[in-house]
């Protein structure tokens, strides 16, 4: 068995997503830095201060013991991954509410196509779907807890298969 | 093709030519049962079953009611009463490969009936089927699972590869299903087996199993390989093109007991 949320955090960051013609920055969980400057902006980052990983359960399909080979029962692993988008730092520019707002919304439409369109086949993964995302206000922390940001929340829920490697 | 199980996202379903997995909810149960005899007297001391003539079908569809002109599932279904060819692949954790399960058949459909949905108020359509429809000659056909020789994919050379291992040789026949989705020229399509190897070499005629000269455009149909014909364990598709160049297509075997 392998618990996949490296495999899905790494492709997440390999995708593609566009401000305008230009790719947001999109950090890996080994990338996440502590704290988020405004030149980071607009970036896309696991959810490390309220869980990367969050409603985990497994739920048993079948008869037997065991679960994680295939001579064993099967299990299915379900969780969510949770990311944060940060547009740009509560503050900047002028007219800021409402500069900031129709873009964090607009670059979350399209985060939503870009994770909604290309994983659907994540390594040990046999399902990701996004399950919820919202737009919170000028409510999002860094990591480090010390810059508040516009943009908005995001998660998926996965679906591995216990006795697959 | 992989091996295990999966989950419904995996599923691909074919009618008439046509790809209509897009609007799928769900179809089934997909069956192939024996009935029990109705004919039991207070003097039997059990209730037999009928072993030799299983019954096949396909259940009910429901799907998301779309009328996109030409290929929505609301214009290509709201037609009921006739025979319909239906596949529907099962892929592995990853979309239907050659190797993969498949149950095909021919339906008579019962109705088309538009219902209100219940996930976000979504129209939707339900279609019951019938078991197999007797206007259409399908052999003595008695199962409807078997394997995926080819995934909807677009080809436009002959193949010379290897096929899928079926496990065994079989001795009665069966029928090859096919869906051609898009085709710019006229194409036959067909299945070849092998009973000794799995090298391109190896493969030669199953007689019963090509279609007739295909249009360009879509089409579909079966071939049917007649009761007590040889089958080999080893099978793949075929295909040879009288114009054009390309036809994107599904087929698949099915091998009878």
């Amino acid at each position: 068995m392998t618990f996949n949320v490296l495999s899905l955090t790494d492709a997440i960051s390999k995708l593609t997503i566009l401000n305008g013609t230009t790719p947001i920055r999109i950090y890996d969980l080994d990338e996440v830095p502590d704290e988020i400057l405004p030149r980071f902006c607009p970036c896309l980052w696991p959810d490390v201060n309220a869980g990367v990983v969050s409603g985990s359960r497994i739920d048993r399909m079948s008869f037997g013991g065991g679960g994680i080979t295939s001579t064993g029962a099967r299990k299915d692993l379900v969780y969510t991954i949770n990311y944060c988008f940060c547009y740009m730092p509560v503050g900047t520019g002028r007219m800021e509410i409402k500069n900031h707002f129709p873009k964090v919304a607009t670059i979350t439409g399209a985060i939503l196509a870009a994770l909604i369109g290309s994983l659907d086949t994540v390594t040990g993964s046999v399902s990701v779907d996004v399950s919820s995302w919202s737009i919170p206000g000028r409510s999002i922390s860094d990591p480090a807890g010390s810059n508040q940001f516009s943009g908005s929340l995001l998660s998926l829920l996965v679906n591995e298969f216990t006795e697959l490697g | 093709m992989a091996t295990g199980r999966t989950v419904s996202k995996f599923r691909r379903l074919y009618i008439d030519g046509y790809d209509l997995s897009k609007y799928g909810i769900n179809i089934g149960p997909l069956s192939v049962s024996y009935p029990e005899s109705m004919v039991a007297t207070f003097a039997d001391a059990i209730q037999g079953a009928m072993l030799g003539v299983p019954k096949i079908s396909c259940g009910t569809l429901n799907g998301v009611f779309d009328n996109t002109a030409t290929s929505g599932l609301h214009v290509l279904m709201n037609g009921a009463g006739g025979a319909r060819y239906v596949m529907v692949a099962q892929g592995i954790q990853a979309a239907p490969a050659q190797g993969d399960p498949v149950f095909c058949g021919v339906f008579g459909q019962l109705a088309y009936e538009g219902v209100q949905g219940s996930i976000d108020d979504t129209a939707t359509a339900t279609i019951p089927f019938s078991g197999p429809a007797v206007s259409v000659a399908s052999g003595a056909l008695n199962d409807a699972w078997g394997l995926l020789l080819h995934a909807n994919a677009a080809e436009t050379v002959a193949n010379t590869a290897a096929g899928v291992d079926d496990g065994a040789a079989s001795a009665n026949g069966g029928v090859f299903f096919y869906h051609a989705t898009a085709s710019n020229g006229t194409v036959t399509l067909s299945c070849q087996h092998s009973t000794t190897t799995n090298v391109n070499g190896s493969f030669g005629t199953l007689t019963g199993a090509t279609s007739t000269l295909l249009p360009s455009g879509v089409s579909f149909g079966i071939g049917v390989v007649a009761p007590g014909v040889a089958v080999g364990r080893y099978l793949r598709w075929q295909l040879a093109f009288t114009a054009g160049s390309s036809v994107t297509f599904v087929c698949a075997f099915i091998r009878a007991k």
